[in-house]
């Protein structure tokens, strides 16, 4: 393997490894996690640590690596992962995202490696982690101090915060205490507060540390860089102590000042006389200021990445293009399967008819085992939208729960791509202005916080994907008031609601104070309706005034071949998509009486009835015996009158040349078995269609109508 | 002698609520003792606690009685030096 494909080859993982991070994280949020999950998150960080290792990626190493640590001690139990904590790594995953986008500009994802929100993971740790230690080759951790260690006067004056800020003065001096040895430590009570003043959550604590160290002063500076903010560090060597002592009383008052002097006392390095001394000639001690970036290389990271490899791996990544060949090709093939079982047919010999079955089953198997391998779960969309929410809520200052259900509903992988970006505007657009400010709902008399539903489900042969809110609903004479100012109906047009409510996807409906826009960004719903219609789907709107708004979305469950169900009308066949046809049968001389009214009775419900043979103006003779298929798309139904049912029929889609593109009612092509052409019916527009001229009918003056019942 | 049991982890988080708990039992008892033996996790906003319930009850002429401390608390208290200051006046049990 090159090393370029390779490279995208960890890209492609550590994506995957982020998404499946977030995922967790946002569910935890919510929630308790299992031990599973924790080791998921670790997983997912140590594997791209060790990835990025082999392709020296040192950036993402030494970040990773940090954000490991702080895993590696959650999965042990050491510290809880509470929400802050969550948010932080939620941060961090953004980070390495970031990062994983600058792989090519190595000097720029160094640059990266310590970010603000690395030295916050950093508070989770005991400071054995601490970069100074990673970074620096020269110290390793675990060996004692030698005897000649030099030793150094430390005054830690933690600030009044630190505490709130998640940091403990007692995991510095415990990191101290393994870097080299605490001779003496003193703390220093003075600032103590009594009665009432005493905040539990400040911090009143401060220390004054001999110690023995053999390092740098500029590691022992770092060790404090985190708290450098609000407190004052004071490390200089022991040998310049009384040189330097009178810094120790710079700033503080007499009560500390007293403490400070009795703690050095008791330590053995001021002697009364000493103290007094002015401070003049003194070098500066080190007074710890600003914090040094040091990114340096995590050596140890790279026998960890093989390990990571190692790592069996459940799925196999295939090029789209092959896949798409492989399709095509089946497609090929199941129409010379039909050719050649027509032919078995044809020569009457029964062997060869058993084998060409034998061979259209596995055929059929082998279509639905790769069709399967395009179809990936919504899921994969529906994943992001926890984070979507969250941000949005927050933005907006809204509390907003998302449900999500049917995440395991299969798409094709072409649609779930580009369905992303309209259901992210739905969903936008539901919090921004379905959901009413905290304020409107109690009034209302709904909860404080608002809910957004997302929902899945197949639904005879489409895919349907619901976006609903508990929101104030749509504002159907605003949007009519609008669409009548825009000029898109007239004022006399009587239009139902679900009309009304679809004038928001129309182009014009554009921009300033719409009802449903997302402000400030002069995106229009348009841009949904678009992106729908370019999948061959629809989109509906059901809302209840005050109660919430629905969108709901059919596509199409894949684009490529379908199971079809054939009928004839005089010399022509047609197919239709077999998920969409729900019962046939035969239209009897009473049924077709009633039929002047174009109108079904099936078991009680009244279906409107679509005759092919006119409507499509074959101009055939009608045929001896004629059937009804009745049809079902989304909640509507009609009857289909036709002459002849032919049966199941596996179809591969052919698409329409450009010239028949704008065809309603035609939504493809398909070869048949006979190589003769057979056009594939769009069920929605015939439904459409049958339910529009029903309609229509029913909107003559009420005499003639009168009639009809 | 009103005995205060303090939980297996005392940090920041708890840190608030047992300052409370100390106030209250210090404003209705005159002898307060505090049983650290369950104590495994404690960071130095404890200590702060402990040693702000020692100067106030010294002020108040009220007995505080530190007792039974678990190892974790012990080491702890070495490593900070507060060692001296916070001196255990009844032996840490075996084994609690």
């Amino acid at each position: 393997m090159n090393l370029e494909v390779a490279l995208q080859t960890f890209l492609e993982e550590a994506r995957e490894l982020l998404a499946e991070m977030e995922r967790i994280l946002l569910d935890v949020e919510s929630s308790e996690m299992s031990h599973e999950q924790i080791n998921a998150l670790f997983r997912a960080m140590h594997t791209i640590k060790g990835s990025a290792g082999l392709f020296g990626l040192d950036g993402i190493v030494s970040f990773s690596h940090e954000a490991e640590n702080v895993l590696d001690r959650v999965r042990d139990g050491e510290i809880r992962l509470d929400a802050q904590l969550c948010a932080l790594l939620l941060r961090c995953h953004d980070h390495v995202k970031d990062m994983l986008g600058h792989v090519d500009d190595p000097p720029h994802l160094l640059a990266m490696a310590n970010p603000p929100i690395a030295a916050e993971l950093r508070n989770y740790l005991p400071l054995a982690d601490s970069p100074a230690l990673l970074l620096t080759d020269s110290e390793p951790a675990d060996i004692e101090p030698p005897p000649s260690s030099r030793k150094w006067v430390l005054s830690l004056r933690f600030g009044e915060d630190v505490l709130r800020n998640g940091m403990d003065p007692s995991s510095f001096i415990r990191y101290l205490a393994m870097q080299g040895e605490i001779m003496q430590i003193v703390p220093v009570l003075s600032r103590l507060p009594l009665g009432t003043q005493f905040d539990p959550e400040s911090n009143y604590l401060r220390f004054e540390i001999l110690f023995a160290y053999d390092g740098s002063e500029q590691n022992l500076k770092e060790v404090f860089e985190f708290v450098l903010d609000d407190s004052r560090i004071h490390i200089f060597a022991a040998e310049d102590f009384s040189e330097c002592f009178s810094q120790l009383l710079a700033d503080i008052d007499e009560a500390e000042q007293l403490a400070v002097r009795q703690a050095w006392l008791q330590i053995g390095l001021l002697h009364e006389t000493v103290g007094a001394l002015d401070s003049d000639s003194c070098p500066p001690a080190i007074l710890a200021t600003e914090p040094t970036v040091t990114s340096a290389v995590v050596a140890e990271a790279l026998p960890e990445g093989k390990a990571a490899k190692a790592v069996e791996s459940r799925f196999i990544k295939v090029e789209a293009g092959k896949l798409d060949n492989l399709i095509n090709l089946i497609g090929e093939l199941v129409i010379a399967g039909a050719a050649a079982n027509l032919m078995a047919k044809k020569s009457g010999q029964a062997s060869l008819v058993e084998s060409t079955v034998a061979i259209a089953s596995l055929i059929e198997q082998i279509r639905a085992g790769t069709l399967s391998m395009r179809m990936v779960q919504i899921g994969e969309i529906f994943g992001r939208f926890p984070r979507v929410v969250r941000d949005v809520s927050k933005e907006l200052g809204k509390a907003v729960t998302l449900s999500v259900s049917g995440s395991d509903t299969e798409l094709d992988k072409s649609m779930v791509d580009k369905l992303a970006d309209p259901l992210m505007h739905i969903v936008r657009n539901a919090i921004d202005h379905g959901i009413e400010a905290e304020a409107q709902r109690l009034a209302a008399g709904k909860t404080a916080g608002g809910h957004v539903w997302l929902n899945a489900f197949h639904e005879s042969g489409s895919v349907v994907i619901e976006v609903a809110d508990d929101g104030r609903g749509l504002d159907r004479e605003r949007i009519l008031a609008k669409a009548i100012d825009k000029g898109l109906v007239s004022a006399e047009q009587t239009l139902s609601d679900s009309e009304i409510y679809q004038l928001i996807f129309a182009p014009g409906f554009s921009t300033a104070e719409q009802v449903t826009n997302l402000s400030g960004r002069g995106v229009g719903m348009d841009v949904v309706q678009k992106a729908i219609d370019q999948l061959r789907g629809t989109i509906h709107i059901d809302s209840m005034a005050g109660e919430g708004t629905t969108f709901r979305i059919h596509l199409p469950l894949t684009l490529a071949i379908i199971d079809g169900f054939q009928v004839g009308i005089g010399q022509a066949t047609f197919v239709l998509p077999l998920e969409a046809v729900i019962e046939c049968m035969e239209l009897t001389q009473a049924l077709h009486h009633e039929g002047v009214h174009h109108c079904l009775n099936l078991r009680g419900e009244v279906l409107p009835m679509l005759d092919l043979n006119a409507f499509l103006e074959l101009g055939y003779p009608k045929g001896k015996r004629q059937n009804v298929v009745v049809v079902r798309y989304g909640d509507s139904k009609a009857g289909l009158i036709v002459d002849e049912l032919l049966g199941e029929f596996q179809t591969v889609i052919k698409p329409m040349g450009a010239l028949f593109r704008n065809l309603r009612a035609i939504s493809g092509s398909t070869i048949l078995g006979s190589g003769e052409v057979a056009l594939i019916l769009d069920v929605a527009a015939l439904i459409r269609y049958a339910m529009a001229s029903e309609a229509r009918r029913h909107q003559l003056p009420l005499g003639v109508s009168g009639n009809v019942s | 002698m009103y005995h205060v049991v303090l939980e297996e982890e005392l940090t920041i988080y708890q840190a608030a609520q047992l300052h409370a708990r100390c106030r209250d039992a210090l404003k209705e008892h005159n002898e307060l003792l505090l049983d650290f033996s369950r104590v495994q996790e404690v960071d130095c906003s404890i200590v702060q606690v402990v040693l702000w319930l020692q100067a106030e009850a010294r002020l108040q002429h009220k007995h505080l009685l530190l007792s039974h401390y678990s190892a974790a608390l012990i080491e702890f208290l070495q490593l900070t030096g507060f060692v001296d200051l916070l001196k255990a006046e009844v032996a840490p049990q075996e084994g609690s």
